[in-house]
């Protein structure tokens, strides 16, 4: 029986090790390929024409023009394409990061030397999951961003851990994790800033005191948005409308109705957009932001368009409540779990960015990709089975119990739950992965933790014996 | 090799842990037998609207008793379309530029991961997924034809900076061509231009209609001169297949001006046969 259990622990560590190693050399194979390639993004293009002209609205942060422009400025000093400074630079801020992360967070236990292979080993996997590796040889601002998020979260999990008292360091590690997630994606002043608000609440909560520095860090970085919205972004300045809690639920619940329900629009919409319109708007869900938000709000004003948008939403909601609930269900699993809604949307399942992000991703290496992405989508299914069943045993066994990772289990949650949530609700009932690399990041990063426990274990038995 | 048995005895649970997980993914990547064609027809809806016997593949397999592979898209255009390159507008995976790399890279993941965006018919699916199993080894020739979309869409013709744009229609051709040469230097390529068209709505034909980079015989004539210059065979539909010459009315070879009714799907169809015939097929 104990030669079994043996058996059976060491086979899946071995698989652990293996699926986890070939992930890791096709990612560093892949990411090493495409870096002398800049991916063919709206985006991108928009982010460099920005760097050069620094008119911003509310949907670009200033840091990552300010990045480009520092770069190119490399790049005529020295030659070298801007790219390969950022790809660079986004690579080794997502290692750091992800090595940050296991650690602080506790999910890899080394003492110095020998343990710290281990956690190079575990970052490296998470920084080669295919969605984020796009992102780090991509020029976009969603690797440092999220990178920045998990730097955050890292910390917050260890500022809350008993023993950990330096919490001036820790609160300048998450603000300084803020404000830059915040200036690279706007949304991200309120995604980290709810997490970590949350925590420090938390924590002065708990020891009953108040830390001056972590209000004044929750100000300066509320300030230095506030510059930014107030000097830098102009609303509607770059074709699109102003971002506001109005339009997320318009796109999310009238979009891709528009046409469709237009008998029950009132005549300032039908005034305004003809059977033409609505439909190349139903048609496009970034249309709702650059063609009906945009002519509503420069007609009407922001405050009566956003009138409008609420009562759409309440005509929609009524009307089209089936459709909507699916949608919003399907787009929030898909944010939940990006592995597995990449892999499924990839075989033709569901409303989404996958196949674009995806043909981008291709590049100059179409059939490594296809191998690259399979292998990973495949290896993630049966490490993450082996997950549940180490989970399993160690439930049977209580270790869970003995653990106490309850503060790291419910950290990593509540950030799930705020980025599906946000995204869910602000999209257009189409999910886009790059907005999941967080979430992805996190079920690699139970991966490795499963790896982890099946290691603790094997070495448990060789020592008995 | 004592110590490879020693080393083998002493890693035998991560020697098993891999030789389980390659079993395993053997089982998750193998998709199923291969099927063998002779011919792959790459077109537009010419080619792919009508998906019976009667369709232009279909007959051109009766005319040719090859076996024939339809792989049009209707609506489809030969360049792409997507300037500003958004991600919200994903019909470019079915143009002749996205097929082609799909299929050289035998994986059609952009094109199902677009279906649900991308506006598309009912048949588009069963299309992909017959030609993810298609064994390019055992086609001997590829029939391509598009053109009348790019001119309906009015895509630009060409750029005069840049010779390979794929977002125009000769720099898609000359890029398409130079890339499945490159792919598959054994194979015969086919170049069908589109056939003259009627728009009675209109009351205007393709002659006069002008859809901002000219008429569709500028895209015709274009296309014989890439051919040429590609030593591809050029089947020049346009002037040479007798639809739309002299006082030939919209109504005797097709459906609604543009599509082609029965009579012009056999005509088209034998012209294609007769030009593979003439190369000894």
């Amino acid at each position: 029986m104990k030669n079994k259990k043996e058996f059976m622990k060491k086979t899946a560590y071995g698989l652990f090790f293996v699926l986890m190693t070939l992930q890791i050399v096709l990612g560093l194979v892949w990411i090493i390929g495409n870096a002398g390639k800049v991916p063919d993004f709206a985006e991108t293009k928009e982010l460099l024409e920005i760097s050069r002209t620094w008119v911003l609205d509310d949907y670009v942060g200033v840091c990552y023009p300010a990045l480009l422009w520092l770069t190119k400025g490399l790049e005529s000093v020295t030659g070298i394409p801007y790219n390969l400074f950022v790809y660079l630079l986004q690579t080794v801020v997502a290692f750091l990061a992800a090595v940050f992360f296991l650690q602080k967070s506790g999910l890899v236990k080394c003492e110095a030397g020998a343990g710290k292979w281990r956690l190079y080993f575990g970052a490296a996997y998470l920084v080669t999951i295919p969605m984020a590796a796009q992102c780090h040889v991509a020029v976009l601002p969603f690797s440092l961003a999220a990178s920045s998020f998990l730097v955050v979260l890292g910390e917050a999990i260890f500022l809350c851990k008993k023993g950990s008292q330096n919490v001036a360091e820790s609160v300048w590690i998450m603000g300084g994790g803020w404000l830059l997630g915040a200036l690279l994606l706007p949304e991200y002043l309120w995604l980290i800033g709810f997490f970590a608000v949350a925590v420090f609440g938390l924590y002065m909560w708990k020891n009953r005191k108040c830390y001056p520095l972590m209000l004044i860090a929750v100000a300066v970085v509320l300030l230095v948005n506030g510059l930014q919205a107030g000097l830098l972004q102009e609303p509607r300045s770059r074709g699109r409308m102003e971002k506001s809690f109005s339009g997320a639920m318009l796109h999310r619940f009238v979009w891709p109705h528009f046409f469709a329900n237009k008998y029950f629009w009132n005549s300032y919409i039908t005034d305004l957009f003809g059977d033409e319109e609505l439909l190349e708007i139903s048609e496009n869900p970034e249309n709702v932001a650059r063609i009906f938000g945009l002519k509503m709000e420069e007609t009407y004003g922001k405050e009566m368009a956003d009138r409008e948008y609420r009562k759409m939403v309440g005509v929609s909601l009524e009307m089209r409540t089936k459709e909507i609930v699916f949608a919003v269900g399907s787009d929030a699993l898909a944010y939940a779990c990006p592995q597995v809604s990449m892999d499924l949307q990839l075989k033709g399942v569901g409303v989404s960015y996958t196949g674009w992000n995806y043909s981008r991703m291709q590049g100059q290496m179409p059939v490594l990709t296809k191998y690259y992405v399979k292998f990973a989508s495949a290896s993630f299914y049966v490490l993450l089975a082996l997950g549940c069943v180490a989970l399993l045993v160690k439930k049977g066994k209580g270790d869970c119990k003995k653990e106490k990772s309850w503060g790291r289990r419910a950290f990593c949650l509540l950030a799930v739950l705020e980025l599906v949530i946000w995204y869910t609700m602000s999209g257009a009932g189409m999910q886009d992965y790059r907005n999941s690399l967080v979430t992805a990041t996190l079920w690699a990063a139970f991966m490795v933790k499963m790896a982890e426990w099946y290691r603790e274990s094997t070495a448990e038995i060789v020592a008995k014996d | 090799m004592k110590e490879i048995i020693r080393l083998v005895c002493k890693k035998k649970y991560e020697i098993l842990g891999a030789v389980l997980m390659l079993l395993l993914l053997g089982g998750l990547f193998w998709r199923g037998p291969k099927t063998d064609y002779e011919v792959l027809c790459l077109g537009d809806s010419i080619f792919g609207n009508v998906q019976n016997e009667t369709s232009i593949p279909g007959l051109l397999k009766k005319e040719t008793g090859l076996s024939v592979l339809n792989g049009g898209f209707g609506g489809m255009t030969l360049a792409q379309r997507n300037v500003e390159r958004r991600g919200d507008i994903q019909e470019d995976c079915f143009s002749l530029v996205g097929i082609s790399e799909s299929l050289a890279a035998g994986d059609f993941s952009w094109q199902k991961g677009s279906m649900e965006e991308a506006v598309h018919l009912d048949y588009f699916p069963q299309t992909v997924s017959e030609l993810e199993t298609v064994s390019m080894d055992c086609v001997e020739i590829i029939v391509i034809e598009y053109g009348v979309n790019d001119y309906l869409n009015g895509l630009p013709l060409e750029n005069k900076e840049n010779p390979y744009d794929k977002y125009t229609f000769a720099g898609a051709l000359r890029y398409v061509l130079e890339f499945l040469q490159d792919q598959y230097p054994d194979k015969q390529i086919v170049l069908c231009t589109p056939t003259y068209c009627w728009f009675p709505e209109e009351n205007a034909d393709c002659s006069r209609k002008n859809t901002g980079y000219g008429v569709l015989e500028d895209y015709v004539n274009l296309e014989k001169i890439i051919g040429q210059e590609y030593n591809v065979m050029v089947l020049d539909n346009y002037h040479e297949s007798g639809i739309g010459n002299g006082n030939v009315s919209w109504q005797e070879y097709t459906e609604d001006g543009l599509h082609l009714n029965e009579a012009g799907r056999k005509l088209i169809a034998k012209r294609i046969a007769e030009c593979i015939k003439s190369e000894g097929k």
